[in-house]
């Protein structure tokens, strides 16, 4: 057994599962997530299905691509027909595997866990985070904005990677604590090119792949206070890169989620709370994505402004 | 209804609605449904007036005090947000009147 911790939980991964990506060690608060492999016809015979009711499906055309379904009394069953099917319990402190490709554990890191995470009563965000001298910046916006380009070319201009696409914001005594999650970074293959060319040995390849190449970073394995938010957004006839945000529209925030299944009344209160403490007291920015202007400028200018406003 | 009968009503919200205020807006959630609703700044702060005291009358007066509207225009506007809050669910009549 190897023990991690990611998303804010502490996990223990059973002998066989290889997470190279989460960071080592106990380092989150709270009783352990127990991940293990499933044994064969496990699922099928715990699963309830008849009591089961579908949270979330995702398709493409017919075909399904996640599904998620909730069964009060046995948790939450989690589907990817390519990469496999994760039992969490309805407490959180287990997931049990049924693996179906050789990559399937990047399901458990990108789906099964963050789901895990907020079964446990965290708030994962859709969001990725860099960390420039112990303090955290956060990067949302819709998919395809360039989130991961944005935090990678942040990593080449010297900041911490604290996680790539789900961010867990937690509340504490001193404002907001954002936790490591998975600590590679998943580039498209013209972007991997850019990065090695660029920044060399700070990005290791870990994992060629056919859409995205993996690559091993300087991570940042402990959580970070959470200093900033930065929403991006595409076009803008605004002379500017980097606007602060007096009124954030809390319809954006709460779209942020990371995680749709999850509709149990506690946990649409507690989001609503996150959200609301979010804009009352971490300073937001709207970084505005302008064509002709790459991720490597635009990182350049979200580090000096960062660095401007935690120094 | 006219808005002489819904003013002459009283209000809560019940405890699966939850509402937050954000700076220019306040959101209202549905906790059964998962469903949000936003209120502009004044709509914010007539749920406020309203959660807290159950009386759309009390909603007329302050509304006519913190935001200078002329009497009838608050009576209309604040029985038209009654009515459709009601009709969203986001708040229900009280079982028993208080006071009487």
């Amino acid at each position: 057994m190897s023990t991690h911790h990611a998303f804010g939980l502490s996990l223990e991964l059973e002998e066989g599962i290889e997470a190279g990506e989460l960071p080592e060690g106990s380092g989150a608060a709270g009783p352990p997530t127990h991940v293990r492999l499933a044994a064969q016809g496990e699922l099928d015979a715990r699963w309830p299905a008849e009591r089961a009711r579908t949270t979330r499906e995702v398709r493409e055309a017919e075909r399904l691509l996640l599904a998620v379904a909730r069964a009060p009394d046995c948790g939450y069953l989690l589907t990817i027909p390519a990469l496999g099917r994760f039992l969490i319990s309805i407490d959180g402190d287990e997931v049990a595997c049924e693996p179906a490709a050789q990559d399937w554990i990047r399901a458990l890191t990108a789906q099964a866990l963050p789901l895990a995470a907020t079964v446990r009563g965290l708030e994962p965000f859709h969001a990725s985070a860099v960390v420039f001298d112990g303090s955290a910046l956060a990067i949302a916006g819709a998919g395809g904005l360039g989130k991961t380009s944005l935090a990678a070319h942040l990593v080449g201009a010297g900041a911490e990677l604290l996680t790539d696409d789900v961010l867990v914001v937690e509340p504490d005594e001193d404002g907001l604590r954002a936790h490591p999650g998975a600590g590679w970074l998943r580039l498209r293959s013209a972007e991997a090119g850019r990065v090695l060319a660029l920044y060399g040995g700070r990005f290791q390849p870990v994992r060629p792949g056919d859409e995205r190449a993996q690559f091993a970073v300087p991570s940042c394995d402990e959580h970070a206070p959470l200093r900033a938010l930065y929403l991006l957004r595409r076009g803008t006839t605004t002379p500017l890169d980097i606007e602060p945000l007096e009124a954030v529209p809390p319809a954006e925030l709460l779209g942020a989620t990371y995680n749709l299944s999850v509709r149990e009344p506690d946990r649409l209160n507690r989001q609503l709370d996150l959200c609301q403490r979010l804009a009352r007291v971490l300073p937001i920015f709207r970084l505005h994505v302008r064509p002709g202007v790459g991720a490597e400028s635009l990182a350049s200018r979200v580090a000096d402004h960062f660095r401007a406003l935690t120094a | 209804m006219s808005a002489d009968s819904i003013l002459d009503e009283r209000f809560v919200v019940p405890d699966h609605v939850v509402h937050r205020s954000f700076a220019a807006e306040t959101v209202v959630l549905n906790l059964e449904t998962g469903g949000y609703h936003g209120l502009n700044e004044v709509g914010g702060f007539m749920l406020g007036v309203l959660a807290a005291t159950g009386d759309p009358g009390e909603v007329v007066r302050r509304v006519v005090t913190e935001y200078g509207a002329p009497l009838d225009r608050a009576r209309t506007d604040v029985a038209s947000f009654c009515t459709d809050l009601l009709e969203r669910r986001l708040i229900e009549r009280a079982k028993r009147l208080p006071g009487r």
